[in-house]
């Protein structure tokens, strides 16, 4: 199974670097690809500028929502939970909005700003610390209520409140103002830099990293919170530490390319289906590679090759990955085993 | 209901109007029992004026009144809307609304749009201008003054159309703004109040001249037909000179990409969108000119960027004000010809801090200048003695 998503990894990286809107023939793609010499330098520069970093960063992205989602499922025993879930892309979402709101003046404090150029790193940072800060109620919360459904419940609500926020300013905001931020809302794997696709990086190796890590408690975490803490588990700590890593995950994702939905929630459950196992240390990197692919094949169909457009990753990820969902668990029907 | 009370109150004004004049002239009696004066007394006659290039409004001239139409083009259907501008007492045909009747000459307009306030000086009546849509838009420094001294209210300082302001302000005709997401609701309101709205959409106007042609329906509206007709055939005399000019430059055809991305997606002007007609005034070559839209086009980062590494000029790249905001943005976009050669220009020659920008102020009625901006841009040669007014190069 490994070997096969690997296989399927490499292929449709490939092919996402060789098919866009622009006509490269195949074999002047791999020509520029594998040997450095090259006839065409605009075609050189899109390869190497525009499709490399934007496949790279779908590569992350997919990976750690997936395995944000997987450990969002694990620790809550829920199969609708995903990074988005504890409020942490809502939260991400204030961060941006209010970014846009600072740099407005005093008279417009109630609307959300153009914010002009140069915000990029802004609006990564803004969404991190955004994520981070509703992250830290929830983990505040958290240590009083021991309750697994109650954190649901109240990450649930936290995503509410910020989305009010949200739409507050977004109501004393003229459409003109509105439409960055909207647009940001579409997600966008194209628009990481590669000074960005560097942090991102490290983030999210990191971040895998850690939930690797996490394996073991995470299979404990499965049998039931009581039977964990008799088998010698501190589940406290467990939990802040699953919830601090998610949300790095997720957050540091979100920041720089935008919400993304569904790929946190379908990949945990495609990968159970297909490999009928709940032990962590196989799921994580399963997800990991799942996730690659699943977000690499929704990018090259965004980037709907041979047109001169292109569809919003947001929408793909849900149209194509959703369908895929109901037919695994229809098939299978193994979902309640996994809980 | 609100209407109806309207139209008592009217009736029962104009009911004391002549109670009074009844009392002062006890003589005549029984003749004048008209809602609203007699048609005996002899109106002036009409100045005409003639709608040339605009194609969003027309007059027609009858006898006691002036039959204003409005047209719609940017629905999926294509509408009228009737009013009728007419001398207090005049005879106006029963089947236009009330709410779409006009007494001319008004003395109290607001107007919702900065693309209109140009067209006030022009015809030597900025202080018939009581209302504004917002101050901070505004670039004109009278009439910030106005706003500053109360003589001109700001009737939707917050995003929504205050009522209560535009009733003590005491309009008599409000220049609205038609485009599809247009708050009708807000100028329903208004006209339920007995504020007449003019649903404006000069944006829809194809050619620069028929933007500025707008202030025929201004004139119209104060009765200056005669003061327009001549100040814009003088515009049109200085518009026709900077586009002769051009017109020696045609053998060359420098190549421009427009617009900035966001994200994935670049929009760039369509091929009838009123950014490429501008450009086309100054015969550039252009990658989408065979592009039908109106608006602007989503294209993805590559197809442009494709583009963008041969083009010679780069046209109003978003809000972008500085070189090192562009390349901050994204630093592919220093790979551009355009960037490495310095050609890159906006919008933002003259603009405020509050967000208002001379190009959808002033600029409406100077489209000579606007011209010479292009020609400057793409034909230096040309215009030796042309500083840019509008536009403005990156630097």
């Amino acid at each position: 199974m490994i070997f096969i998503l690997v296989g399927l990894l490499l292929v449709l990286f490939v092919a996402d670097l060789v098919l866009g809107s622009v006509n490269i023939p195949i074999g002047e793609a791999l020509k520029i690809l594998f040997a450095s010499s090259h006839e065409n330098e605009a075609w050189f520069a899109i390869i190497h500028k525009i499709r490399l970093p934007r496949s790279l960063t779908a590569i992350l992205v997919g990976g750690a929502l997936s395995v944000a989602g997987l450990q969002m499922q694990t620790l809550f025993r829920n199969p609708l939970a995903g990074p988005s879930v504890l409020g942490i892309t809502a939260g991400a979402s204030l961060g941006v909005a209010a970014v846009m709101l600072v740099t407005g003046s005093a008279t417009t404090a109630f609307a959300i700003k153009e914010m002009g150029l140069g915000g990029s790193w802004l609006i990564v940072i803004a969404s991190s610390l955004g994520a981070a800060a509703v992250l830290l109620i929830i983990l505040l919360i958290s240590f009083k209520i021991r309750d697994n459904v109650v954190m649901l419940i109240v990450g649930l609500m936290m995503a509410n409140i910020t989305i009010a926020v949200v739409s507050i300013w977004q109501f004393f905001s003229s459409p003109e103002q509105i439409q960055e931020y909207i647009l940001w809302t579409f997600g966008s794997l194209g628009g990481t830099t590669s000074e960005q696709l560097s942090v991102l990086s490290v983030i999210v190796l990191l971040g895998i990293f850690l939930t690797f890590l996490l394996s073991k408690p995470l299979n404990t975490l499965l049998l039931g919170e009581a039977y964990a803490q008799s088998m010698g588990l501190n589940v406290l700590r467990s939990r802040v530490t699953i919830i601090g890593v998610t949300s790095i995950l997720a957050g540091a994702v979100t920041g720089f390319c935008g919400p993304i939905g569904f790929i946190g929630i379908a990949v945990p459950h495609l990968v159970r289906s297909f490999l009928n196992t709940s032990d962590h240390k196989i799921l994580i990197p399963s997800c990991v590679l799942m996730g690659a692919v699943l977000m690499l094949l929704c990018d090259i169909i965004s980037q709907v090759p041979g047109s001169n457009s292109v569809l919003p990753i947001n929408a793909i990820t849900a149209l194509i990955g959703s369908p895929v969902v109901i037919w695994v668990i229809v098939k299978r029907r193994n979902l309640k085993a996994s809980f | 209901m609100k209407r109806l009370n309207k139209k008592l109150m009217n009736l029962g004004g104009g009911l004391l109007f002549w109670f009074v004049i009844l009392l002062l002239f006890s003589g005549c009696s029984n003749s004048q029992k008209q809602e609203k004066g007699s048609a005996s007394e002899p109106f002036p006659p009409f100045v005409e004026t003639k709608i040339e290039h605009a194609i969003g409004f027309d007059i027609i001239y009858h006898d006691q009144w002036k039959e204003l139409l409005l047209f719609r083009h940017y629905n999926d259907f294509t509408d009228t809307i009737k009013y009728a501008l007419h001398f207090n007492g005049a005879n106006v045909p029963d089947n236009i609304d009330n709410s779409h009747r006009i007494q001319i000459p008004v003395e109290r307009v607001a107007s919702m749009s900065t693309t209109h306030l140009g067209m006030f000086s022009f015809l030597n009546a900025e202080e018939v201008l009581k209302a504004i849509e917002v101050k901070k838009y505004v670039s004109s420094e009278n009439i910030k003054k106005g706003v500053e001294a109360g003589e001109i209210a700001e009737l939707s300082p917050a995003g929504e159309i205050n009522l209560e302001v535009a009733v003590a302000t005491n309009l008599d005709v409000v220049l609205g703004v038609g485009y599809p997401n247009s708050p009708n609701d807000a100028y329903q309101n208004l006209e339920n109040l007995g504020i007449p709205v003019l649903l404006n959409a000069d944006w829809q106007e194809k050619t620069l001249l028929g933007r500025a042609e707008w202030v025929k329906l201004l004139a119209a509206l104060l009765n200056k037909e005669e003061l327009a007709n001549q100040a814009f055939r003088e515009l049109e005399i200085r518009y026709n000179d900077v586009s002769k000019r051009l017109e020696i430059a045609e053998d060359k055809s420098p190549s421009v990409i427009t617009g900035l991305a966001q994200g994935d997606v670049w929009y760039v002007a369509g091929g009838n969108s009123f950014s490429y007609y501008l450009l086309d005034l100054a015969g550039v070559k252009y990658p989408w000119a065979r592009d039908e839209s109106t608006g602007s086009v989503r294209l993805s980062f590559e197809t442009v960027y494709e583009e963008g590494l041969k083009a010679d000029y780069w046209l109003v790249p978003s809000v972008a004000k500085t070189l090192e905001e562009i390349r901050d943005a994204d630093p592919r976009y220093a790979d551009f010809k355009a960037y490495k050669s310095r050609q890159i220009f906006n919008i933002y020659g003259r603009f405020n801090e509050g967000g208002g920008n001379d190009f959808y102020e002033s600029a409406v009625m100077n489209p000579d200048i606007v011209l010479k901006d292009i020609g400057k841009i793409f034909h230096p040669e040309l215009f030796p003695e042309h500083n840019l007014y509008y536009y403005n190069q990156l630097k």
